[in-house]
């Protein structure tokens, strides 16, 4: 009886634990996509450029020269990394990135909505009703998009593009990940070497 | 004992909930003799989606190779000049919030992505829609999303020539 007590009580907890890992598959997790040309010979695009990047957040700290400087240098490291040289002119590939931040609340019934930011007002918090209106809401958590792009010149085209979705608490939080997240994207990049 | 089993449904309700998320349909015309089109073209695409991993001339390219994989696959060949079909294809994707899920919901994520693929075959005389297949696809995140369409694309035309 007591054996078949215990036995009862490890396939519970075997089976929660089942159910745990399951469950953490989705949980707040980030994600990335890589799409590249495959007609294009890598080995061949020797230099690069990287143009300055765009920040489309509302938020201070995101949206600061330091946070870009911080992205672009981890490009530059990846890239001289893999081989490539930073020219200033006639490159074989330009390099040009994107950051976006959205902030969620995550209301009754659990609807999470982007929240839009309330430029000038730093903090963990975000604003809800008409701009101006002074009515907050708390941040749940933040997403911030990294796109990197690589385009060949004359003509110019894409050849490989990076897709980062970081998940976090914060907008301070993303703009400490967001050039960790450069690093991992770009290490996909089939180049040079 | 009932303990396990009512746990083992759980997951089971959780899982399966994902398993029938995705849904796809295929239309065609009854009248058209579809062994009389030999050749297609691919023609357009339209994205309606501001998800960078879906809207870029790469995955555009992407979703159009897998296309004329699976046509070809099928003995149609591709031509430039007066194909018997034209292909047109249609992305969308978006982001929406797990609460109108509830298995998603207690996976823990606040978000997922939802989106669709549609591919149109159109025979060029008479100009008419003679195959439209359609692909609706949830997932947990955008990269998902991206990564499954093509594999979508593939079981759509998996689907041509329909039989009658």
């Amino acid at each position: 009886m007591n054996r078949a007590f215990k036995i009862s009580r490890w396939n519970v907890g075997g089976t929660l634990l089942a159910v745990l890992v399951l469950c953490s598959g989705s949980l707040r997790a980030d994600d990335y996509n890589v799409d590249l040309d495959k007609s294009v010979d890598y080995s061949k695009l020797k230099t690069f450029l990287i143009r300055p990047g765009k920040m489309d957040s509302g938020r201070q700290e995101l949206n600061n020269s330091l946070v870009l400087k911080k992205i672009t240098d981890s490009i530059r490291a990846v890239l001289l990394s893999k081989g490539l040289t930073e020219v200033t002119a006639q490159p074989n590939v330009i390099v040009e990135f994107t950051v976006s931040g959205a902030d969620y609340y995550v209301g009754p019934g659990g609807i999470a909505r982007p929240i839009a930011a309330s430029l000038g007002n730093p903090g963990p918090r975000g604003s809800r009703g008409p701009e101006g209106s002074g009515e907050r809401d708390p941040v749940d958590f933040s997403i911030g998009t990294l796109v990197i792009d690589v385009n060949v010149t004359q003509p110019t085209r894409l050849i490989w593009r990076g897709v980062y979705h970081d998940n976090e608490d914060n907008s301070f939080k993303l703009g400490q990940k967001l050039p960790e997240d450069a690093k991992k994207l770009l290490s996909k990049y089939p180049g040079a070497k | 004992m009932r303990t396990r089993t009512l746990l083992f449904l759980v997951i089971l309700a959780l899982w399966s909930a994902l398993l029938v998320a995705d849904e796809h349909s295929v239309t065609f015309d009854e009248h058209t003799d579809f062994a009389k089109l030999r050749t297609f073209a691919i023609r357009n695409v339209k994205c309606d989606s501001t998800r960078p991993e879906l809207n870029n001339p790469l995955y555009f390219k992407k979703i159009a190779d897998t296309i004329r994989t699976a046509l070809t696959a099928k003995g149609l060949k591709e031509i430039a000049d007066r194909p018997d079909l034209f292909v047109d294809y249609h992305i969308y994707g978006t982001e929406l919030s797990t609460a109108d899920q509830p298995s998603r919901r207690l996976r823990g994520g606040y978000l997922y992505a939802e989106g669709s693929v549609t591919v149109d075959l159109v025979r060029r005389e008479p100009s008419l829609l003679v195959w439209e297949g359609i692909f609706r696809d949830t997932e947990d995140n955008g990269s998902k999303l991206a990564q499954k369409l093509p594999k979508d694309v593939k079981k759509l035309l998996a689907k041509y020539p329909p039989k009658k």
